[in-house]
Parts: C-alpha cells; structure tokens; sequence
C-alpha cells in the first residue's frame, strides 16, 4: 500500500517539475531590415554561432527540459536549423518544438497562439530567441514559485541586468526607469525615458511604498518567468501587444486585478538580448572577452562541431584558417574556419565568418564578416557589419555605421559614406528605384552591385533615420514634416522669389534704421514691417529669419571697428532696444528655430560673426526669446538650411557648445523658483 | 575646534501642548532629568567641552540652574536667550548667533535622545566634505505608532520623503509630504543619470542633528526667507546640489552680458578650504562609479545623511514619544551616560512595607511610597509622595505629585505638583501641572485649559 502511494506522489511531481519555456523566434519589429529580410534575427550569427544556439543553450543548461520556439517570420528556415544543428530529434532530456503562425504580428499574438493550443501546464520562462545569457535561471524559477506558495497574484518575474546609463549595452529603446518597492522587490512603475520631456512619477509610488527605488541602471533582457495566468491575461486582453504592455496594463490595474510583477536583478552573471545593431556589437565583444563564459568561442555550443584554439588578446581561430605572412591579428577576434588572411592585412575587434577571403593590406576594424565575404587588397572597413556573400573589390574604404546586405558588391576604389545601408536589389515596387540605379555606377563602383537601402514607406527622411536606428546613434533626428515639405516648396520656386526677397529685405533694413534714428516705437515698425511682407508676399518663416538677420547685421554696420569687443556691445543695445519688436516675430518653437537658423547663417558669414554666434544666442535666451528646448533641439538637429556648408555648421555648434552644456547641465535651474 | 556644537533647546513643543503648557519643552523630565541633558550628555561624550545653548529668555536662567547644579555638566555652556515673543524657526536662530560661530557648527536638537556615536556621523561629513550632514534613523518610527495617553489624535506624523544614493549617504531628495506635489513627482533626468539608483524612503526621521559648513550660516544671513533647518534649508540645499552656479561662471562670455545686480547666488557663498581642493584635484579617488566625470561630478554643494540603523534613537516630540521614551529609559541610562551613576532608586526615597516596584522603574529623589503598592514600568519623578494600595504602571509620575490611597493609575502622564485624590481611577490620562484630580477618567487630557472648554 505505502509504496504505490510514493510511486504516485513521485510522478505528479515530475509533471509538475517539467521546467517549460517558450522562446519566441520572432522580433515582430523593422530594426534589423533589410538584413532581416532574409535571415531572421534569431539566426543571425553572433561570434559565428546563430543566436538561436545562445538562447537554447542558455535554457538547457539551466536544466529547462521543454522548449517551444515560436517562429512567425522566416519559419521555414528557423525550423531547418534546428533539425540540422541537432535540437530537435535527439534523445536528450532536453525537448524542443516548434511552433509555426505565419499571421502573428505581436509577442501578445504569439503567447495567444500557445494558450489556445494550452501547452503550458505551470510557470514557464518566456525568453525571445535572440537572448545571450549565462544566468541560472533555475533560481528565479525557484524564488518565483516560492512567492507563489505564499501569494498567487505574483504572476511574473522579470530579469533585469545592471547597466549604468553610461553602459555601452544601453540604447535609446531600452532606456526605461524601474521603481521598485526596495522590500519586496516589487515592480510599481516602469516607463520608458522621453529624452525630451522630464521625468515624472505618480505620487502613489511613494505614498503607498515605504522604501523605493528608482533606478535608471537596468537592462531589461527581456527573460521573464510567468504564470501560467499570464498566457490567459494576454488572451483576456488582446489589445496586449507588447510585453511592455503587458506590464504597463497589469501595473495600472493593479488595484483591480491584483497582480503584481517582480523584478530580479542580475549583477554577476551575464544577460543581454540583442535588440538592435548597437546591441549585436557590445553583445558580440562581451561573448568575445569572455563575459558570458561558458558560452565562449573555445567552449563550443553543442550543435557546433566548428571548434576554435583560443590565444592571447583574446584571438580565436579555427582550424582551417588561413593567415598570411604579415598580417596582425591584433585584439578581440574571431576568425571562422576556411578563412584566409592575406598579408600585412591589420585586424583588430573584428569578428570574421567561415570562407571568407581577405586580401592584402586589408584594414579591418570593429566590424563584423559574416561568412563567405571576400574583400580584396587595400580595403579599409570601419564599424560595419558585411553579411553573407558580400564582395568589397580593390581600394574600397568603408565608413562606420555601414551596412552591407546580403550579397552587395561594391567597389572597386570607391568610399562609402558614413551610415549607408546598401542592399543588392530594390523590390519591384520601389519607387526611387531609377533615380537610385543613376547612382549606383558612381557611388557603389563599377563592379558594385549595390543600391541604397529605402524602407517601404520610401521616403528619404525616414530612410536615414531607419539607418541611424540600426547602429543606434544617439543624435536625436527628428524632422518635421510640415517644416521639411515647406522648404522643399519655398526651393523649387526659389527663383521667382528670389528678386522680391532682396527687396524686402533692403527694405527692412532701411526701415529698421529709420526706426532706431527716429526712435519710432515698436508698434509702429510692426504695422510697417507686416505691410511690407505682404506687399512682397513673404512667407512668415522668411519674415523671421530676416527680422533676426537685420537686427544683427545692422550692429555690424554701424560699428566702426571690427572688433568683437566692440561690435558686441552695440549688438546687445540694438536687440534690447528692438526687443518688442523680435518678440513680436518670434514666439513659437517653430519660429524661434527659424531665428537660430538666421542666427547661424549669419555666423558663417565672417570670423567675427562667428564669435558673435555664441553671445547672440545667449542674450536671446536671456531675454526670453529663445527657449532653452529650442536651442538644445537645434543644437542636436543640425541645421536645415542649404545655405551654409557642413564646415561651418559644425564651428558654429563648437563655438555653441559650453552654452549648451550649460544648459544642458542646469536644466532644473529652470524649475527652481528663486525664493 | 573643529565643530561647534549648537544646542537648540528653544522649542515650545507645539506637538504635545498637554505637557508644554506650563512647563518648557526642554526641561520636562523624562527619567527624572531634563531633556535637554541628554543632548548635552551626547556632545560631552563625544569630548566636546563647551557649547552654545539655545534657550528662550523666560527660561535660560532656570535651564542653567537645573544644568549645572543638578544634573552636574562639566561642560562649559554658553547660554544664549531668544526672546519669548518671537516665533524663531532653528534657521532664525543660527543668524541671531552668527557672531559666535567660528567654524563648522554642530545643530542639536534638545529632544534628541540616542546612542548614536557623533563620531560616525563626523566621519561621513568629512569623508565627502560634505555640506551638511544629517543623522537619519528609522527607529522612532515605532515610537510614534504607540498609543498616547490623553485625547485620541487623529494627526499623522509628518512624513519625509528621502532619497538617498546607491549608498546610502548622499541626499538626492528631500521633500516633506505636505511639499509633495499632488499627482506628479519630478526626478530630473539629469540626477538619474549621475545617480542611477535612487532609493526614496518615507519611514526615516530626520532627528535635527547636522553638521554644517560655516557658510551656510553667511548665505541664510543673505536668505532672509528661510527660518527653519529641516523644513526649508535642508530640502533647498538637496535641489541646489545639481544646480550649475549662474551665469557668472559661463565661458566665453563678456562681462557685458551679465548684469550686476543679480542677487547673490548661493555659489557664491561657497568656501572651500584650498588644501582639500588641491587634494580634490590630486587624488584619484571618486565617489561613483559608471562614467569618468570628476569626484563628486562638480557638485560644490553636497547633502549627505548618517543612517543610524541599530541602537537606540528617539526624538520626544510627541506625548506618545515622550510616554514610551520614559518607560524605556530605565534600562538605556546606563548605555547613555556610562560614567554617571544613576540609580533606579535613589537613595533617599522610602518605601514601606509590602510594596513592589518592578525593575524597569525608576523612583526619583525624596519619594514616599505608602504600604502595599504596586508599581511597574513607571517614572516615578522626585519628592513624590504615593499613598497605600496605589497602582501605577505604564505611567509617567512628574516632580512633586502627591497620590491618594487606592488610585489606579494606566498608562498616564501626571504632571508636577498635581495631586490625585483618594481612590480616583485614570487610564490614557493627561493630568496638568498642579491640577486636582478625582474620579475616574480614560483617554482625556486634564489640564485646566481643557476643563475651562468643558465648562
């Protein structure tokens, strides 16, 4: 009688210790494209392992037993690498599955998916299949059920990572403040940072908690254990998304619901997902100076039978490999097997795919070579990422922050500008796509075999700033519709306007001066002013920026040196005395932007303009004119004019720059009241 | 000397009006001294030898008396008088007494009662020159959730919302609940980056110990506008730490710019000793971690904070705190004033008979205790006399009352020269100084204010 019952006892236990995890396969987002296009994120290749491998690998040895991957996009291909590479159909303890849908479009579809077909039977661990990670997860899995036994309404986990705000894993999508509840270790508000707004908190937060943390030092690496509860939450609520919106919608019911979510935060071992280009780099150098030890080069991932020698400076080669008389393998790489490496070639961070072909004097720094790629003699490559069967001909200099896609050809002899995404064919229905093929002659070489990379949507702005997002640049480029196509429109009828545009602006000068001899007051000039704009059909925005330029100008007329220390003096006289009037013009943000760019155009004019540059904006600012949001945003957005060439945009943002850093730095001066 | 020590001894205990009406806040007794010894108690620990005492006119006389003469001070004590009419908040003080203020100073507050080593505290202030140092502790928290004798209050404690930094020192955020904003707390991003882990909690008391760089005291001579440490100076100083000086500081700027009637600005009020700042350039010790930026990220102004975090801290504000500091006194005595013999009966009190009193009691000088009477965790004050068959626990009895037989007396304070009538039964009671009491009374307050709003 006894034995039977443990027998019993021991088998429900099993089924219920089955560890379970979901991986999905899919980002469900546009940060990789075009590379994404053809491979899915989760096989890109990470220190020539497919990422996938990372993330299994992190789940097996942390004793998971049962894995579903969900693939969505590209499914096929995720499917064929697990059969190939051996997870799936061996005998081991360890059991995956794919699950395939091909019209998911969120994380929230996908878990939806897996409730209906109700294959979870207790708390699993949710992972994207595009984490690296050496944590035992087995802990959090254990501290979660222990605070389930005690509350059932803790439905998650969530692992985070320290990471500083300076950390070289920290990129502008995942800049995200966590307040916790220091006790419990509770998650009570998360929200992610607008870098133009201040940060703000529902006093609740500190009300109803006794000790809380905010924290801005963490990485989500989006690992969580949950409940089974939160599969049937997401399909409760199918307006869930996102994981953030999961969080965010069981953060604000909580009242309601009372579900709570906890935090883990990871400080010695290693977890990182690799959510954008910046983060595929410092996740590639962390995997190669051995942070996520044991999943290191040397230390193979099971399915890899690709075993590498691993030397000093962390240099790890294949077996096969190559190298030439010469040629200096400097720090942090990586070379796959069936590579050569031709003389005086200089590598240094460099990770380099299996079969690739490096000629002579090659220059290889901080990039990444997927395999098959053959760069030829006296190529110079920056901080890029070459994929699969790229070929980059003689001479060629690569800036940083370029991407070239699958099989791009480019060169020989040419340079590529810093941030270009080139890919070896347009789709059909791309619209730029003979303007474009005019190009690729000069651009790309006459080998080159490349086109400028367009998103869907097409247009330019959009394009660049898809490009910056890959590298995850931290130059804010926002643009402005509505101000972009008016400058387009005002250009293409430049010409008509050009010749009323000198009149009125002769006769704004004259007016101006006639104003400070006669001491007419400022309404009057205004009535005045407005009556000459409309007797020249001026635009306002030209109406702005040529109040502002006169305004200076005339300081530098009436000057009789040519001193700065004395043109200076006059300047601010002249911008006092005018104030109403300038305020009168320029009011909004919009306008106000219209002002700085007279200002800078201005600047570029002589050296002595330039030095005024600095003063001028900070008089402005000082008189209210100009607001502080304003001057930061032009400072970081570059100027939209065509008048002034990228040389002297950029002396004018270094003569700027203590001011804006003053700015920057006393930015809660602002909201401080002087008692 | 490297810090003078203030002693603010002039508050009017507006938090326990029963017991400050007749008496001052500083001198009521609480284990059968002054209150304001213990403070005094403290900084003579520590080897000071002499402080200013900051006491309102009306008493000063008294304070020096009680000071020197019975509680035996060694100390030299420079007894400053404010006067009774105004009201002065702490920062108000510390102008009136900016003539005696040499260097640093040392701010105590008279209801300070702690084992608390100043020492530590001195050491954090020095560690990172700071600009004031606070002592923190969460310990009186406790105090203040006990239930107090007298009319039940529906007031809550103020509270404080602090954050501190990753290590628990640095002051980043100091904001008592009735500034708090009602929806929307603002953290500035630019503090969250130097500053990533910020932790706000609200169980912490300030207990009014700072250490303080003399400059402070030239700038709040400029700010007229600030009269209180904790409630003004304090959360000002915790924003302008992140504040860049004004204008005058930018570069490349002509004189031109700036207008010279700004009003002094804080900064400039700052004086830094030019060796620790030849030593701040030198060494290559900085106080974070996570970027390069130089120690202390350029901030001149700097609010730290000593967490006590076990021992013994009360501030006795509050009659609950006042209550539940005198039932414990008994057994701290010895770690607060080691060197002092305090005996918890004193010598010259006669009980008679069978009479108990517990071991956590004291009986003060000149006490007659009548024939079977019980006491427990009581204070019994000096040159009191109790009749027979009296029960007294969880009381504080004041100097000079006088107990009839057979009374009852819970978890009451009686203040001095009151006489308790035969057979009168009092639980949560206040009894006023000099009052007469008979009957039986739970939860009131019996002092001659509150009997003329009855009536």
């Amino acid at each position: 009688m006894a034995p039977k019952k443990i027998t019993k006892r021991g088998e429900e236990l099993k089924q219920e210790d089955v560890l379970q995890a979901v991986v999905i396969a899919d980002s469900f987002d546009r940060k990789f494209v075009p590379i994404s296009d053809k491979r899915p994120r989760s096989l890109f290749h990470v220190a020539n392992v497919p990422l996938l491998d990372y993330t299994l690998e992190f789940l097996c040895s942390a004793g998971v037993e049962e894995v579903f991957v969900f693939c969505c996009h590209l499914a096929d291909q995720i499917k064929d690498h697990l059969k190939n590479s051996g997870w799936i159909d061996n005998d081991r303890k360890f059991f995956v599955q794919t699950i395939t849908s091909e019209d998911c479009m969120s994380v929230g579809d996908a878990l939806r998916d897996i409730d209906a077909k109700s294959l979870i039977r207790s708390d699993f661990i949710l992972v994207h299949g595009d984490v690296v990670s050496n944590i035992n997860i087995q802990d959090v899995v254990q501290e979660h059920k222990k605070r389930r036994e005690t509350d059932k309404s803790s439905i998650m986990t969530q692992v985070f990572t320290k990471a500083p705000p300076t950390h070289a894993s920290r990129c502008r999508e995942d800049d995200l403040v966590v307040a916790i509840d220091s006790k419990t270790s509770q998650i009570i508000h998360y929200q992610k940072v607008d870098p133009d707004k201040n940060l703000e908190f529902p006093v609740e937060i500190l009300t109803e908690h006794k000790e809380v943390q905010i924290r801005y030092d963490l990485l989500d690496c989006q690992i969580s254990v949950c409940s089974p509860q939160v599969l049937s939450l997401f399909t409760d609520n199918f307006d869930y998304q996102s994981r953030d919106d999961f969080i965010k919608g069981i953060l604000t019911n909580e009242e309601i619901m009372g579900n709570t979510i906890y935090i883990r935060i990871i400080t010695e071992k290693y977890a990182a997902r690799i959510s954008n280009l910046q983060l595929y780099d410092s996740v590639s150098r962390d995997i190669i100076n051995r942070w996520t030890f044991p999943m290191v080069p040397d230390n193979c991932i099971k399915p890899n039978k690709d075993s590498m020698s691993y030397g000093r400076h962390n240099v790890y080669l294949s077996k096969d490999v190559t190298l030439a008389r010469g040629c200096v393998l400097e720090e942090n790489v990586l070379v796959g097997k069936g590579s050569v490496i031709g003389s005086n070639s200089f590598i240094s961070n460099t990770v380099i795919g299996s079969n690739c072909k490096i000629g002579e004097n090659v220059k290889l720094i901080d990039t990444y070579v997927w395999d098959g790629v053959t760069v030829e003699n006296n190529c110079v490559i920056n901080k890029s990422l070459l994929c699969d069967n790229v070929t980059v001909y003689e001479g060629v200099t690569v800036c940083s922050r370029c991407v070239l896609s699958w099989d791009v050809a480019v060169g020989p002899q040419v340079t590529m500008k810093e941030g270009t995404v080139a890919v070896a064919s347009l789709d059909d229905d791309d619209f730029g796509e003979i303007d474009d093929r005019g190009t690729v002659s000069t651009e790309f070489g006459v080998k080159g075999r490349a086109f400028h990379h367009s998103s869907g949507a097409g247009s330019d702005e959009e394009d660049e700033k898809l490009n910056q997002a890959m590298w995850g640049l931290s130059i804010e480029y926002t643009s402005d519709d509505d101000d972009e196509s008016s400058v387009s429109t005002l250009s293409s009828a430049k010409d008509v306007q050009m010749a009323s545009e000198e009149m009125f602006y002769i006769e704004l000068q004259d007016t101006l001066k006639r104003g400070k001899d006669e001491n007419i007051s400022a309404d009057n000039l205004i009535v005045e002013i407005n009556s000459l704009k409309l007797a020249y059909n001026i635009t306002v925005q030209e109406l702005n920026i040529m109040v502002t330029k006169a305004l200076l100008e005339q300081s530098i007329s009436e000057a009789a040196s040519q001193l700065a220390s004395q043109v200076f003096p006059l300047m601010k006289m002249n911008l006092q005395k005018f104030l109403s009037l300038l305020k009168n013009y320029i009011k909004s943000a919009d306008s106000q932007k219209h002002c700085l760019q007279s200002i800078e155009e201005f600047g570029s004019l002589s050296s002595l303009n330039l030095q005024l540059v600095v003063k001028v904006i900070h008089i402005l600012y000082d008189l209210e004119v100009l607001d502080e949001q304003v001057i930061l945003k032009w400072y970081k957005q570059g100027s939209t004019s065509a008048e002034i060439v990228p040389d002297k945009q950029r002396e004018i943002r270094q003569q700027v720059e203590p001011l804006i850093k003053w700015l920057e730095e006393a930015d809660e001066e602002s909201s401080e009241s002087e008692g | 000397m490297e810090f003078q020590p203030v002693v603010m001894a002039a508050g009017r205990g507006s938090r326990m009006t029963d017991l400050t009406c007749k008496s001052h806040k500083a001198l009521l007794p609480i284990g059968n001294m002054p209150m304001m010894w213990y403070p005094i108690n403290m900084l003579e620990m520590a080897g000071f030898t002499e402080a200013i005492v900051v006491v309102l006119d009306s008493f000063a006389t008294e304070a020096q008396k009680v000071l020197t003469e019975i509680c035996d001070v060694k100390m030299r004590l420079d007894f400053i008088g404010i006067p009774d009419t105004e009201y002065w908040g702490t920062a108000d003080v510390l102008r009136h007494i900016k003539d005696r203020i040499k260097t640093d100073v040392l701010i105590i507050s008279s209801d300070l009662i702690s084992d608390v080593s100043i020492h530590d505290i001195a050491n954090v202030h020095r560690t990172y020159d700071a600009t004031i140092t606070s002592l923190l502790s969460n310990i009186p928290e406790q105090y203040n959730e006990i239930p107090a004798p007298g009319p039940k209050s529906k007031k809550k404690p103020e509270k404080d919302y602090i954050g501190l930094d990753e290590k628990g020192c640095r002051v980043l955020f100091y904001t008592p609940e009735a500034d708090l904003d009602a929806e929307k707390v603002k953290i500035s991003k630019s503090l969250l980056k130097r500053h990533p882990c910020v932790s706000i909690k609200s169980n912490l008391t300030d207990c009014h110990l700072y250490l303080m760089k003399k400059w402070v005291i030239d700038f709040l001579m400029e700010k007229r506008s600030i009269s209180s440490i904790k409630g003004e100076l304090l959360p000002y100083l915790t924003k302008k730490q992140f504040s860049k000086p004004k204008r005058e500081d930018l570069p490349n700027t002509d004189a031109s710019v700036l207008s010279a009637n700004v009003a002094k600005d804080i900064f400039s009020f700052i004086s830094q000793d030019p060796m620790l700042k030849k030593v701040e350039k030198t060494s290559t010790w900085i106080d974070h971690t996570g970027d390069m930026d130089n120690c202390y990220h350029g901030n001149q102004i700097r609010c730290y904070a000593y967490l006590q975090s076990s021992g013994f801290c009360a501030r006795t504000n509050t009659v609950s705190s006042y209550c539940e500091i005198n039932k414990q006194i008994p057994r701290l005595l010895q770690a607060l004033a080691p060197e002092k013999e305090i005996p918890t009966k004193h010598s010259s009190a006669v009980i008679k008979g069978t009479s108990q009193v517990g071991s956590e009691c004291l009986v003060g000088e000149g006490v007659t205790i009548g024939d079977k009477v019980s006491i427990k965790r009581s204070v019994i004050g000096k040159h009191c006399t109790v009749g027979d068959k009296v029960k007294i626990t969880n009381s504080v009895i004041l100097d000079h009352v006088n107990i009839g037989e057979c009374c009852n007396i819970q978890g009451s304070i009686v203040s001095s020269n009151s006489h308790i009538i035969d057979k009168s039964d009092l639980k949560d009671c206040i009894v006023g100084t000099g009052e007469n009491v008979k009957g039986k009374y739970t939860n009131e307050a019996l002092t001659d204010v509150h009997r003329m709003i009855e009536i």
